[in-house]
């Protein structure tokens, strides 16, 4: 069996499960963190599909670009945005989604800048594309200024998402309610702090750990939004707004 | 990635839910110490075990967003 192809494929498959589902739940709603959470999914997945794609059927420049821009640079900004637009629903939200899209639009064109110069002369489906992108990419001094731009992005992503998920499982647990929620937020976070470890892996040589990292993540991250997201009986949705209100007064 | 529990998104299905007693599919997360919706302040599980594993991934989060800041400025070495 071979581990770079199914573990990415299986990831792809839960993530293409979860986008769809919370993309529903947008066009039912037609509530903003629903559509920033599907589109931050579906780039994760996309990612995620790129790695299964590198290890079956071999290199692609376009598949290439897909990994690094939507797996590597993006997807946790716009997840974790997500989760901003959710817990915080004021004018200063709207300056920090037009701060992301031009920050994606610029990212855009550093990427499209480094795709001629991409060197895959050395690549073997075997390994990770974790394990040689630094080889196919030119260095950050040659030009591949977009490698610059993956911590900005991600830590922007870790923040709204871990903070938020565990911001929220802490406001649950001190009002002492709904503890699906509270373990569902916990698995989010947890979820989210499996990729950002892996990835950090990686940043370090050990580019290995990405794909279980990866499901790892699908994994909890579907888990907890099941969870957090199941629907309460009419007899506990007024007992938790009840409690809430009181707490907050 | 859900916050205040007065919002409804639950999703269409809690639309749908009937009225009288039912039960949510996550009742198993309830220990005979809570009730309904609510924790119990006696339940080990969410009075120590999950705040402590907060506060666990709030370290790690952190310590994660510094090394990703150390790359930004240059002391983690770009590779």
């Amino acid at each position: 069996m071979n581990a770079n192809l199914v573990l990415p494929f299986l990831s792809s498959a839960v993530m293409l499960v979860f986008t769809l589902l919370v993309f529903q739940r947008w066009l039912a709603r037609r509530k903003p963190h629903f559509l920033f959470w599907a589109i931050g999914l579906g780039m994760f997945g996309a990612g995620s599909f790129a790695e299964a794609y590198f290890a079956g059927v071999g290199w692609s420049p376009a598949i290439f670009f897909v990994w690094y821009f939507f797996g590597a640079v993006l997807n946790a900004a716009w997840i974790g945005h997500g989760t901003l637009m959710l817990l915080f629903r004021r004018r200063w939200t709207a300056i920090v989604t037009g701060l992301l899209i031009l920050g994606s639009l610029v990212a855009l064109f550093l990427m499209l800048q480094v795709m001629p110069r991409l060197d895959a002369s050395g690549f073997t489906a075997s390994l990770p594309i974790s394990e040689q992108y630094r080889e196919i990419m030119p260095p950050v001094s040659d030009g591949a200024v977009i490698r610059l731009t993956t911590p900005f992005f991600n830590i922007y992503g870790l923040l709204t998402l871990v903070g938020g998920a565990l911001w929220s499982a802490w406001l649950f647990l001190r009002k002492l309610v709904l503890p699906n929620r509270v373990v569902g937020n916990v698995l989010i976070a947890a979820g989210a702090l499996s990729i950002g470890l892996a990835s950090t892996l990686t940043r370090l040589g050990y580019g290995g750990y990405l794909y279980l990292g990866e499901l790892v993540a699908a994994l909890l991250m579907f888990a907890g939004f099941l969870m957090a997201a199941a629907p309460a009986t009419e007899a506990e949705r007024s007992e938790a707004t009840a409690s809430s209100v009181s707490a907050a007064a | 990635m859900r916050g205040d529990p007065d919002r409804s998104d639950s999703g269409p299905e809690a639309e749908r839910a009937p009225s009288g007693p039912s039960r949510s599919p996550y009742s198993w997360l309830r220990s005979k110490k809570t009730s309904g919706s609510r924790i119990s302040s006696g339940s080990p599980l969410y009075t120590r075990v999950l705040p402590i594993l907060i506060l666990a991934m709030g370290v790690l989060t952190a310590a994660l967003i510094l090394f990703a800041a150390g790359v930004i400025l240059g002391i983690v070495p770009f590779r």
